[in-house]
């Protein structure tokens, strides 16, 4: 996921616009903002057609009404609160690491064989563990969103701060810079975009990590909410959730993107 | 300052011994607190008990049945996934204005639950694999079409130049120049994708299924079957190590091969 | 041994390459830039210029003998010696002020101090205007000259300067070293100049040291008995000529070498 990452989303701002397009400023956004549209349209055409899936507007009635009447409160807190915490531990660990294993050939050796080796591991099954260790609850979902939030930060911050120009490092030594200095002035600085690819994809799997864990074993959690309203058979409510979800992971991922975006820029 | 000559470095703390020493510290760690009961056995069996209970599972029916439900699963569902990534990387590359449209949803799937449609697929495809296949499906599809787009986009423009110079048809272009000349950065999305078609198979299997590895894990956990559970665990992460070292050699022969 | 400036003892450089082998990139080069002194290094491609300047800088020890500057063994960055490098080392999240001032803001001065400084000496390298500017938006020759103002600026007795003006044109290169050459009869500082270009090497130092192909030595110390201050007129006078087709004459048997070494000479029908 590192190096691959990096160069993937290194291509987004490659991006190179037809003429027309670029002549006409707007068609992009508004390319972009068709997309939603004409999903919701299809679903409203769609959803007559099976019973499985519920209208959209009883959908969005019963999104409204969670937070008219608040009964979808407890669920947002209770994910939201173990997707950021998860993810703050997570990355309060894989930055620095990191930034270590990126700086240090040695360090990089050792561990790197460990980190890319059991990338495929598939992080959900250790949930079990941390069940068995902390109990159904706050602690078990928040370590599991952790520990997924930790390889991608990991890994990507290691390939960013390894792309660190030479030629910036040997400046920060010919000044007699401290390492904090080098990390903070030089290359933290240099790699800020390669960095927010970690950041990013540690806060999409954060994310999902905590509602996979959710449907497994919760005691509250918008995922628990999807399980059971699904489990009674309550679509518009089921469907409401999953789509408040998925607003919400589509917004926060934007929202990183964007920053990553202004890095570059910059 | 940096030294010019190397003095060799001590052969103990070679990187590789270095790393088996600490993989190995910690194994025994972990069996000297399970042993000496500081941890509970409910909680962590010591891990010679689960390496025993991972080479009788092994050796069990069962077990080749989960393992040849979820290959085929990861197998169908990367081979889905990959067609379909592939289709849209080259599409997004064709026509740059639906990459653009369409590049901010794709980069937001990763995050995207998408098992929440396990259900309408449940409808559609009844019980079993296919559900789960599909959603992993998804899931592999978004590396490998982010990087065939990318790969692509990488393609210095004089090569679709020769081409056209030697009057190339259509087929011969995409087959003998743009082809080959992806292909270096189109293998690292499809091993990530392979990647993730395991992973999102496990995963799904674990949360829904009744048959596979995954669901294997979950339903000791379940049935306070500890040992069991470390023991699948750890069989799971094997594999995953295995597959995982097998494709990077893969991807490094194909890169290898191309230059 | 000499008490003040840079001095050279045997210096040889040999790099662990990355499959575990040694590239001896200098085998022995001695020399003394004495205070004040202006220096050119002038070598075939992959000689070990930049290695030796490295060297000196104290960013590399090197494998057999020293450098000494101003009777203190050279262990580490110095204070008294500031580097500009050959590949462009702008920050390129910072303005051309917050690029020039980095330096003293490494070395602890306060912020306004080291800003109003900065100022001062970006004019002096003629980018007076573009203080607010981040490097994507100046030419490759003015990210140069924002790298030796930064030098400028830490006010050091020696200056090592990496083929600066690289990534110029002739005519900006010789404008630009014009610069340089009236900002040192300025300050009279030391300076070690690598340069691939003999007129430029010529024109601006009191000596060239001429180098080997890799593993280097050095070959010839040229010394340069043309009048200070040098005027345009210089380039003109026969003596420049001379000096010129002499450091000419020592390189062409060295780059040759050098592509051969390479195999780059060995075309096969
Ligand atoms: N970090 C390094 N590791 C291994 N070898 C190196 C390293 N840096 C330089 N070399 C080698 O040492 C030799 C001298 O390099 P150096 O950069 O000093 O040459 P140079 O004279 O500055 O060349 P140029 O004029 O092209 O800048 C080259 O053969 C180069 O390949
Ligand atoms: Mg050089």
């Amino acid at each position: 996921m590192s190096t691959i990452e990096t160069s993937t989303v290194t291509g987004l701002d490659t991006v190179s616009y037809p003429r027309a397009a670029r002549s006409r400023r707007w068609l992009l956004p508004a390319g972009r903002v068709a997309v939603p549209v004409v999903a919701l349209l299809l679903w409203l055409v769609l959803a007559p057609l099976t019973e499985l899936v519920p209208a959209p507007i009883p959908t969005v009635k019963e999104a409204w009404d969670g937070f008219a009447t608040g009964w979808i409160y407890p669920g947002i807190q209770a994910t939201a609160s173990a997707v950021f915490t998860g993810f703050a531990l997570g990355t309060a660990f894989a930055f620095p690491a990191g930034y270590l294993l990126g700086r240090s050939r040695y360090l990089n050796r050792v561990f790197e064989p460990l980190i890319t080796g059991t990338f495929a591991i598939p992080r959900i099954i250790v949930y079990p563990i941390l069940l068995t260790l902390f109990g159904v609850g706050f602690q078990a979902e928040t370590g599991m969103v952790a520990i997924s939030a930790f390889f991608p930060i990991v890994m990507s911050t290691a390939a960013a701060v390894r792309q660190a120009s030479r030629t910036l490092l040997k400046l920060g030594r010919s000044l007699n810079a401290s390492r904090a200095q080098i990390a903070m002035k030089i290359v933290i600085p240099e790699v800020a975009p390669g960095i927010m690819v970690g950041i990013r994809i540690g806060f999409s799997i954060s994310f999902i990590a905590a509602i996979i864990a959710e449907f497994f074993a919760a005691k509250e959690g918008l995922g628990l909410m999807i399980s059971r309203a699904h489990a009674g058979l309550d679509l518009p409510r089921m469907y409401a959730i999953v789509l408040l979800v998925m607003i919400a992971a589509f917004g926060g991922n934007m929202i990183l993107w964007w920053a990553e975006r202004r890095l570059r820029r910059s | 300052m940096n030294r010019t000559s190397s003095g060799g470095g001590t052969l103990l703390l070679r990187p590789p011994l270095v790393r088996a020493a600490l993989v190995l510290a910690v194994v025994a760690v972990l069996e000297a607190a399970a042993r000496g009961g500081l941890v509970e056995p409910l909680v962590m069996p010591p891990p010679s008990v689960m390496f025993a209970r991972l080479v009788e599972i092994v050796r069990s029916g069962p077990f080749v049945t989960d393992l040849v439900v979820t290959g085929a699963t990861v197998a169908t569902a990367f081979g889905l996934g990959g067609l379909v990534g592939l289709m849209i990387g080259i599409l997004f590359w064709r026509f740059p204005f639906s990459g653009a449209v369409f590049e901010p949803y794709l980069v937001s799937m990763y995050s995207m639950p998408t098992i929440v449609f396990y259900p309408i697929l449940l409808a559609v495809f009844g019980l079993g694999t296919k559900p789960i296949m599909i959603i992993a499906s998804t899931m592999a599809l978004i590396p490998v079409a982010l990087n065939t787009m990318v790969a692509l986009r990488a393609i210095p423009p004089t090569l679709p130049k020769l081409a056209r110079s030697l009057n190339c048809t259509r087929l011969q272009t995409y087959r003998k120049v743009l082809a080959p000349a992806a292909v270096p950065m189109v293998v690292p999305g499809l091993v990530l994708g392979f990647i993730y078609a395991v992973i999102g198979t496990i995963a799904m299997e674990f949360i829904l299924a009744s048959r596979g590895l995954g669901y294997r894990t979950g339903f000791f956990y379940r049935s306070f079957e500890i040992a069991d559970m470390y023991a699948y665990i750890l069989v799971i992460s094997i594999v995953a190590i295995i597959v995982n070292v097998g494709l990077n050699y893969f991807e490094r022969r194909i890169r290898r091969d191309m230059q | 041994m000499q008490r003040t400036g840079v001095v050279l003892d045997r210096v040889g450089v040999v790099y662990t390459t990355n499959d575990g082998g040694s590239l001896e990139a200098v085998r022995d080069v001695s020399g003394v830039v004495a205070d004040g002194r202006f220096v050119s290094l002038i070598g075939p491609s992959g000689c070990g210029k930049s290695t030796l300047l490295d060297v000196v800088g104290g960013l590399l020890r090197p494998a057999r003998g020293g450098v000494v500057i101003n009777g203190e063994q050279v262990s580490g960055p110095r204070r008294d010696t500031a580097m500009v490098f050959q590949e462009d080392s702008t920050l390129h999240w910072r303005t051309v002020v917050g690029n020039v001032a980095f330096g003293l803001e490494i070395a602890g001065v306060g912020r306004r101090e080291r800003e109003a400084r900065a100022r001062d000496v970006i004019k002096l390298v003629g980018l007076a205007g573009f203080e607010d500017r981040h490097p994507r938006e100046l030419s490759g020759g003015m990210k140069q000259r924002v790298a030796i103002a930064r030098a400028l600026l830490l006010d050091p007795r020696i200056m090592l300067m990496d083929e600066p003006f690289g990534a110029l044109d002739q005519q900006t290169r010789m404008f630009i070293g014009r610069e340089l050459l009236r900002v040192w009869e300025e300050t009279r500082k030391s300076v070690l100049f690598v340069t691939h270009d003999i007129q430029e090497a010529v024109y601006l130092s009191d000596e060239v040291w001429v180098m080997s192909a890799r593993p280097s030595v050095i070959k010839s110390k040229i010394a340069v008995d043309l009048d200070r201050p040098r005027a345009p007129g210089t380039m003109g006078s026969r003596r420049f000529h001379e000096l010129t087709s002499e450091v000419w004459e020592l390189l062409r048997v060295e780059s040759e070498k050098a592509l051969d070494a390479s195999g780059e000479l060995r075309t096969t029908p």
